[in-house]
């Protein structure tokens, strides 16, 4: 899926297992937008013990999209306690951002996941 | 319009307070990203911190009004009646101001009113506590609104929210939120 400027890149490899979400999103209706992500999403972690790797590189997202970040961590954790996945979230954030850097603490904090922070 | 309503005036009052930005009707999807967009290059060559900050409090204050005005007008593009409402931008010497004006149903008032109250009252860790708690909470059925934008704007701009109602007509008020992000403090 390519991004609008409310609407974020979702970029889902199902080979390799690398996940990514990046760019802005602060679309009013998120539970509709992110609708498709979630379908797609619990159907590729249907399927035990899979590796996977999950890279947010936001610019900007509004707080009806926080929650639904929140839903995908839960869902990561949830994979990885009961069905032997191997999650490992990269949270990259601009160098000088730094609430986007404290976002990243926060959602690390909410849920048991490897989480890296990575400025660049 | 009123006879004594002068453009003229209205538009100075705006140049002498220094309007970034300012716009009435319905706040569309595709509206808010045009005015977000000329936001952002206007306010992020300064420091980009309160630049984003700005951006950011300005996309809560927007999609407020989208979902919780009492005034709506019918979307064709979205297929939905969306929310209409009055959004402004200014700068001072020392900080810049983000508002939003709409209707609001006076049966809402005092729970936004408690809601304010209860925010500003809190202190950064509890703050913190309180946001992560509401975004844990579940979703409200009554709205796609994730019930975290006011602790999210508080947060952003370390000020208080500054909220005020006025009496419109028996069943309606008007609503006025402000919040003030202070610039950096410049070191002599």
């Amino acid at each position: 899926m390519a991004g609008e400027n409310y609407i974020p890149t979702v970029d889902f490899n199902y080979d390799t297992g690398i996940l990514e979400i990046s760019g802005e999103s602060y679309h009013e209706y998120t539970i509709e937008f992110y609708q498709p992500i979630f379908d797609w999403l619990n159907k590729y972690l249907s399927e035990p013990n899979r590796t996977i790797t999950f890279n947010f590189r936001m610019t900007y997202y509004n707080t009806s999209t926080s929650r639904r970040f929140l839903e995908i961590f839960d869902i990561l954790e949830e994979y990885q306690n009961e069905k032997g996945g191997k999650v490992t979230v990269n949270w990259y954030y601009q160098k000088d951002d730094v609430d986007m850097l404290e976002s990243g603490e926060e959602y690390s904090e909410d849920v048991d996941l490897t989480f890296n922070l990575l400025p660049y | 319009m009123e006879k004594d309503f002068k453009v003229y005036s209205f538009y100075k009052q705006m140049q002498v307070n220094s309007v970034i930005l300012s716009f009435k009707g319905a706040v569309s999807q595709d509206l808010l990203s045009r005015l977000a967009g000329s936001l952002k290059k206007k306010s992020l060559k300064d420091d980009p911190n309160i630049g984003r900050r700005i951006f950011s409090i300005f996309i809560e204050l927007s999609q407020n009004v989208h979902l919780h005005s009492a005034e709506k007008s019918y979307s064709l593009a979205e297929d939905r009646p969306i929310g209409v409402g009055f959004l402004l931008v200014s700068e001072a010497e020392d900080c810049y101001w983000v508002s939003s004006s709409n209707l609001v149903k006076k049966e809402k008032v005092e729970h936004i009113n408690n809601r304010c109250v209860h925010i500003n009252s809190l202190d950064e860790e509890s703050l913190k506590a309180f946001y992560k708690e509401q975004r844990r909470a579940p979703q409200r059925t009554d709205s796609p609104g994730a019930n975290i934008g006011l602790i999210e704007m508080v947060r952003k701009s370390n000020n208080p929210l500054d909220v005020q109602f006025f009496d419109m007509d028996n069943d309606t008020s008007i609503i006025t939120l402000t919040v003030k992000l202070n610039k950096p403090k410049i070191l002599n």
